[in-house]
């Protein structure tokens, strides 16, 4: 397969992973298009560097995790000032969807947490282990678990909230 | 709710689908992807090392060519050769160090630091570079006609306030990366 295949079957096919750090990451649709096509563009260039010493679900996620990370650093800065025209390429079309309000809140949840809190609860919900997850993020297993405690009982905390006043 | 209701929550949503992607606008982005970003840290090397090469060799013809006595000149055009070397130097360290960061989120950071280290460093070497050749060219010029040189001295005065603002951006863009490195390293 050439780098323009490779990147075709990983978007079809890891699509859903993108979506949810695009989501997790950004507050609305012009937010959106613009991490995806970065995360797009950085899967794009980082084809001739996979060797397939991870799965490329493992890969994808720690590109998209970057990404974002490093765009909502940027994204605070130019919140105040003026947004960059050139990145508002519609690519992403959202669909609304009948889903379960508690997804949304969980969503609304992660948004809250910092940059680095955010990658791990969102691969801590996707099943990773504590293994998976310090060498992606590359910090020690015992570092993950601390924080990993931190954030279930976080969420936990205001899951109690949420289904006491439906906030 | 416990954790693990949570998490059926989160793996309910695997079912549907949260966007659709326009195809052929991420196709047309990826195209015009290829014909090649020229990064920052490279830009600023060819561009430094161009014009110092040019302009060092310009310098050391017109010596030559117009018989000029004093070698204020030529120490010019030495310093713009020298420099030129340096920051090839600095290119090749550069470049050799990029295997050593693994490709984890806090490999990735230590790796974006770096670069950024760089740039600071080397906008903050171009600085120094800067008012030493003003400093040369004023000299060379001689202040025989005033006027001139004051006009001169004001152009690199202006120059060198302009690189100062630019210094500033890329030590704030330095900063922000080690503020994040610094949550990603907090317990």
């Amino acid at each position: 397969m050439n780098q323009q295949e490779t990147f075709n079957s990983w978007i079809k096919d890891y699509r859903a992973l993108l979506f949810k750090v695009v989501r997790a990451y950004t507050l609305n649709n012009d937010d959106a298009n613009d991490l995806f096509q970065e995360m797009a563009i950085q899967a794009w260039k980082s084809i001739p560097n996979f060797r397939g010493e991870a799965a490329v679900s493992t890969w994808l996620y720690r590109i998209a995790l970057n990404t974002a990370i490093r765009w909502s650093k940027k994204e605070k800065k130019h919140s105040y000032g003026k947004q960059d025209i050139d990145k508002s390429a519609h690519l992403l079309e959202y669909k609304p969807d009948h889903q379960d309000e508690r997804l949304d809140w969980l969503y609304y949840q992660i948004a809250q947490m910092n940059e680095i809190d955010k990658s791990l609860a969102l691969l801590l919900l996707d099943g990773y282990s504590y293994k998976e997850m310090a060498e992606m993020v590359g910090i020690s297993e015992s570092n993950v678990g601390v924080k990993i405690y931190r954030i279930k009982n976080h969420l936990v905390e205001r899951s109690k909230t949420y289904e006491n006043h439906g906030v | 709710m416990e954790f693990d209701e949570l998490k059926k929550v989160w793996d309910n949503q695997n079912k549907k689908t949260m966007y659709t992607i326009d195809e052929s606008a991420l196709h047309n982005i990826i195209t015009s992807k290829k014909k090649g970003a020229i990064h920052k840290a490279k830009f600023m090397e060819y561009i430094l090392v161009g014009t110092n090469l040019l302009a060092g060799s310009a310098i050391f013809i017109a010596h030559f060519a117009k018989n000029r006595d004093t070698i204020l000149d030529l120490v010019m055009a030495v310093f713009m050769f020298a420099t030129a070397a340096i920051i090839l130097y600095f290119r090749s360290q550069r470049l050799s160090g990029k295997e050593k960061f693994d490709r984890s989120i806090n490999g990735d950071l230590e790796h974006g630091l770096s670069d950024a280290r760089y740039v600071v460093r080397m906008s903050k070497t171009m600085q120094y570079y800067f008012v030493a050749i003003a400093t040369l060219t004023v000299f060379t010029k001689g202040f025989d006609n005033l006027t001139f040189s004051l006009v001169l001295i004001g152009v690199f005065a202006f120059v060198l306030y302009a690189s100062t603002w630019e210094h500033k951006w890329y030590v704030n863009k330095y900063n922000e990366l080690k503020k994040l490195k610094k949550t990603l390293d907090e317990d």
